[in-house]
């Protein structure tokens, strides 16, 4: 059992340095980028890879290794934002319900009851489409639907736990609500939402990048990985490191946080 | 107990296949019922019916219905070789007779048809005046755009002559009436088969029709014009571009058009296809707002012509590099001199000239303090990415003259078009539909007209539109549509970007195949399959 | 049975909260739209109506009345299954819907049962042949499965399937060798999403006490595992199948795209580019009132299998 620990944090660790290493050149990618991602350069349109473009170049001759570089500043921010956001404001509203119950217990769950009827991305395509594609509206659209898996697992565990005996016997001591807050219900809570939540980096980042390739979330010619896969896609055949480079790029920085999310629950899961 | 568990187990499992059973089900049902109407099918795959010539191709779209008079629904019937008009357009764009075999303008506002003698619809009734006029008696009552070619005041029938009276004087008549809106149909079949197998003159025969999907035709026995040169034909609707591509590549596709210019290049084995090219009348157009913003100022917009690199976009998108807004598939398209040649220092120039100097060091030129940044407005087009190149080659242009640009990608394009709510935006206008200049001329640039997008004033160019109404000779007309499209260039009206090639793509065992500059043929009766 | 009946029937009231719910807020987000509708009507059929016009129509669609009232109209109309007319072909929404779902579900559908026939047999094996060749490799390809995005899945495999073995059809979409592809890519990075939690849900059901238990008491392994792990297991796992369906309705859109499915995601796509709010609208509420009754169908059947849930309430 101690074994497993420590290699679950052994994990952690590691998963934690290539998150951090990702961030990282994410935050500061664009002083490394070789080239400005906007410089057209009607001389190199789609050059395949080589010494002078690392991973090609696009249709309008912009170094793509450039663009992925610039471009994970923004899928990033994007990402940790919207997972911050949701899980703080499902978090809250769950804490709201379970600790409240009744009427405002109620109304909540049923408001969850609806966004949650919504399948997958459904709704955001719905609301980009109705108020019009752009970042802001598709963030906001998914973020709608986002927040309502933690506000339901947060109120679940706080209903939960509000009537278990020792819960009871610490308000026959005169602990008040927030103190009984703050000492029981957090810390049972905060862990699974933390897991919640570095499980969800992943998944975050590929709806992002899905409503980009239906062209729903960025506006050209910023460097947005699903945008480039969009963009990329007729040239399948004559570059296919068009298409190869962002996908590949989605595809480390999900297995990094998918990585980091699991270990994350391996740590703080008290069941294994 | 634990049997007991066992059992709602099995219960348990014994209902999900179930459900899922149910669910796979109507996928079941439905193939079923495809397959019954299909037999072509087989001979896709060249199993049956051996010895026939099967042709299968790929379109971008296919229509919800087939009726000539619906919405565009006749281009689909025209292109798949089952309607025929009056007139049709040839490899010029210029009216050749088809199932009129002569026409002349009696007055003003008279036209006679002599209706080519043995024509019959397919159903092997005779094609005479009395069901032409029917049929273009139809269009006007159902489609609102026929209103737009010329305004009808009779039409009369009397044997083999069709007498056409406008109510204005109209020059364009003969050309107008290739527009597939005008095919001529037999109106007494019913209403119902006109959506789904509407009986027409042309080499095939619609078999049977699957909206927005697929259309099997069969050579039409009674065919006026000759012998018809295959059997059989499927038209599956394939809207993306890449996947028609992909269905050619894999043999899946015989004969596809509209591919990506750039996906031309896989083609080019000369053994295993043939590739077709024509310059068509679509000009890839840049609309800027002469009514309100930055862009009134002429100086700006002249500096933005003079700043933007269009030969090199041209070669990008693998166009012809535009000068007017007639394409050179036309007449009046042709020997334009181009005002407004690349040249970046004299843009910058004309901007200092003007007062507009970068003061904050941004980058950025001002105007009485504030950056000049225009929004430019793109279709988030799925199918096709050239809008967004060409957005995208214009802006680093501008950034350079010292312009800003910012796009704005919008699905409601139509709407912020005609509320002039841009400063920039992109179109892909087909500025002859019918070969005849003068209706997207009195459209788009007479002053208040309801495409007048970018707010276009002209008292001399509006003088001349109206001119062209009345002018009959067909070189006359082009010659003065010339004349007008050099006014709008001088006046700094647009960017007008390229002039788009339309191709067609076969497998090298199909012959005769064609590019025609006009979109509506694509399957003729010489197309054949050795 | 008793319990059945109401447990079946809380959970119908229940549902008519939740679409009423949702018709409600789909309505809310139309009405909110930057554009106006009367105006998208003229557009979209390619003329620009003069003011006065406009101002007509405006009024003949009611657009003049408060929200609520305009909701009420709605609501007494989409009941009577007229969910109005599509913008941009003149189509009865419900008959476009009614033509293009069945190209979904079937999508879809497949989707789910490949998806069922490939996790369920995997995540079991892997869990209990565990650390054996057969566990890495599923769980290697699993990893990457999970983490590569559908659409980009779905263009590698046209690319290589279609495009350089020429296995599969691009083109056509009523026969089932054209249907492969899209249903591959819907499946598959689904399919790793279960095994991985099959096998986890497996693994953790077999260290229990009462397993350890059971197997002192001298059972075998076999009847530990189908008497007692699996069932106890796979439970939950149904419940989250049924709310994957919701992801590959959703996915349905990008897919469909891709492949040129004429289904209702891609009928969407089209929606959205011509501003067609009223196909929109069906389309989200269709595909709400699908996915609430597949849900209320997974939870009803986990109902059935699960004791504790029957005696408890």
């Amino acid at each position: 059992m101690r074994d497993k620990k420590r290699e679950a944090r052994f994990r952690l660790c590691l998963a934690l340095a290539a998150a951090v290493f990702l961030v990282l050149l994410a935050a500061f990618g664009r002083w490394l980028a070789p080239y400005d991602p906007l410089e057209v350069d009607y001389g190199a349109v789609m050059a395949p890879p080589g010494r002078e473009h690392l991973c090609g170049t696009d249709r309008l001759g912009r170094d793509i290794f450039s663009r992925i570089l610039w471009g994970a500043g923004s899928s990033f921010f994007l990402t940790f934002v919207m997972v911050a956001v949701t899980s703080l404001t499902g978090v809250a509203v769950g804490l709201t319900a379970g600790l409240l119950g009744g009427g405002t217990d109620t109304v909540l769950m049923r408001l969850i009851d609806v966004l949650l009827a919504f399948p997958g991305s459904v709704f955001a395509i719905a609301v980009a489409g109705i108020m019009g594609a752009g970042i802001f509206h598709t963030v906001l659209a998914l973020a709608l639907v986002w927040w309502t898996k933690y506000a339901r697992l947060t109120r679940n565990m706080a209903s939960e736990i509000r009537n278990k005996d020792y819960i009871i016997q610490a308000r026959f001591g005169g602990a008040g609500d927030m103190g009984i807050l703050w000492r029981y219900i957090l810390p049972n809570i905060l862990p699974q939402a933390v897991i919640m939540a570095s499980l969800d980096v992943g998944g975050m980042m590929m709806s992002l990048a899905g409503l980009s390739f239906l062209g729903l979330a960025s506006q050209p010619p910023a460097p947005e990985w699903g945008y480039m896969l969009f963009e990329s896609r007729q040239y399948m055949q004559t570059a296919p490191w068009m298409m190869i480079a962002p996908g590949a790029a989605i595809l480390i920085t999900v297995i990094v946080f998918n990585l980091l999310g699991d270990a994350v629950r391996d740590v703080l899961d008290p069941k294994e | 107990m634990k049997s007991k568990r066992m059992k709602r187990v099995m219960c348990a499992a014994a209902a999900l296949a179930l459900s899922l059973a149910v669910l796979t089900g109507c996928g079941g049902e439905k193939r079923t019922d495809e397959s019954s109407g299909n037999e072509s099918r087989d001979t896709e795959d060249g199993a049956v019916r051996t010895g026939d010539k099967h042709l299968n191709v790929a379109l971008f779209w296919v229509s919800a219905t087939l009726d000539p008079a619906k919405d565009y629904d006749g281009w689909v019937l025209s292109r798949i070789g089952a309607g025929e008009t009056l007139i049709r357009l040839d490899e010029n764009a210029r009216p050749k007779p088809c199932l009129a075999d002569t026409w002349e303008q009696t007055d003003d506002n008279t036209w006679v048809f002599h209706i080519r003698d043995g024509v019959a619809f397919s159903n092997g009734k005779a094609v005479d005046a009395q069901a032409c006029k029917s049929a273009i008696e139809r269009a006007f009552e159902l489609n609102e755009r026929a209103g737009e070619y010329f305004l009808l005041e009779a039409v009369e029938a009397e044997g083999q002559k069709l007498t056409i009276k406008t109510a204005r004087p109209s020059g364009a008549v003969p050309n107008n009436l290739c527009e597939p809106l005008f095919t001529i149909v037999d109106t007494d079949a019913e209403e119902q088969a006109m959506d789904r197998a509407p009986v027409c003159t042309g080499p095939y025969v619609v078999e049977s029709f699957d909206p927005e999907v697929s259309v099997k035709l069969v050579k039409n026995e009674n065919y006026w014009d000759g012998p018809v040169g295959l059997d059989t034909i499927t038209v599956r609707q394939v809207a993306d571009s890449d996947s028609r591509v992909m269905a050619m590549e894999s043999g899946e596709a015989d004969l596809t058009t509209t591919i990506d210019n750039m996906n031309l290049a896989l083609f080019q084995d000369e053994t295993r296809y043939s590739v077709y090219e024509t310059i068509g009348p679509r000009t890839n157009v840049v609309y800027m707002n002469n009514g309100t913003g930055f862009l009134k100022d002429q100086a700006i917009r002249q500096a933005l012509l003079y700043g933007t690199d269009r030969q090199t976009y041209a070669d990008l998108i693998d166009g012809e590099k535009a000068v007017g807004l007639y394409s050179t598939a036309l007449a009046c398209g042709r020997d334009l001199t181009d005002t407004y040649g690349w040249d970046q220092e004299k843009a910058k120039a004309l901007l200092d000239e003007h007062g507009y100097v970068d003061t904050d060091g941004d980058g950025i030129r001002e105007k009485e303090g504030q950056n000049i940044i225009l929004k430019y407005y793109l279709s988030a087009d799925h199918g096709s990415s050239d809008a967004a190149l060409i957005a995208q080659a214009v802006q680093a242009d501008a950034a350079k003259i010292g312009i800003g640009i910012e796009l704005v990608q919008a699905e409601n394009l139509a709407q912020i078009k005609s509320s002039h709510s841009f400063d920039l935006c992109s179109a892909n206008d087909s500025t002859a539909p019918t070969g005849d200049p003068e209706v997207f001329l009195s459209l788009h640039y007479l002053t208040g007209a309801s495409a007048n997008y970018g707010e276009y004033s002209n008292e001399e160019v509006d003088r001349m539109i109206r001119e062209l109404q009345s002018v009959f000779d067909e070189d006359e007309r082009q010659s003065l549509a010339r004349e007008i499209s050099q006014k709008i260039l001088d006046d700094g009206a647009c960017l007008y970007i390229s002039y788009i090639y339309g191709n067609t793509v076969t497998s090298s065992r199909v012959k005769h195949a064609r590019q025609f500059p006009i979109d509506y043929y694509i399957i003729t009766k010489d197309i054949t399959i050795e | 049975m008793n319990l059945m009946r109401s447990y079946v029937g809380k959970r119908l009231l229940q549902l008519v909260f939740v679409l009423f719910g949702v018709t409600f807020l789909t309505y809310i987000v139309t009405a909110a739209a930057p554009s106006d509708g009367a105006e998208m009507y003229y557009l979209s059929r390619g003329f620009t109506p003069s003011q006065e016009l406009l101002k007509q129509t405006r009024e003949d669609m009611g657009l003049h009345d408060p929200l609520l009232i305009r909701y009420g109209r709605w609501l007494k109309n989409a009941l009577k299954g007229e969910l109005g007319v599509s913008y941009s072909s003149g189509e009865h929404v419900l008959t476009q819907l009614g033509r293009r779902l069945p190209g979904t579900l079937r999508l879809a559908g497949t989707a789910f049962v490949l998806m069922v026939f490939l996790a369920f047999p995997l995540g079991i094996l892997t869990a209990v042949y565990k650390n054996s060749s057969m566990d890495y490799v599923v769980r290697f390809v699993t990893f990457f499965g999970n983490a590569m995005p559908d659409f980009w899945v779905a263009l590698i495999l046209m690319f290589i399937l279609a495009v350089k073995l020429k296995w599969f059809r691009v083109m056509g979409t009523n026969d089932l060798k054209s249907m492969v592809m899209p249903v591959l890519t819907l499946a598959l990075p689904l399919a790793c999403s279960y095994i991985r939690q099959i096998r986890a849900a497996v693994l953790e059901e077999k260290n229990r006490e009462y397993v350890i238990g059971a197997r002192a008491r001298g059972v075998s392994e076999k009847r530990i595992m189908i008497c007692h792990v699996l069932p106890n297991a796979l439970i939950p796992i149904i419940t989250l199948m049924g709310l994957s369906m919701g992801h590959l309705l959703g996915g349905a859109a990008i897919i469909e795209t891709i492949f040129s499915w004429q289904g209702i995601g891609s009928m969407a796509v089209e929606a959205i580019r011509n501003r067609d709010y009223p196909v929109i609208q069906g389309y989200v509420i269709w595909m709400a009132v699908i996915y609430v009754f597949v849900n209320l169908a997974a939870d009803v059947f986990c109902y059935l299998l699960d004791p504790v849930k029957r005696r408890g309430r």
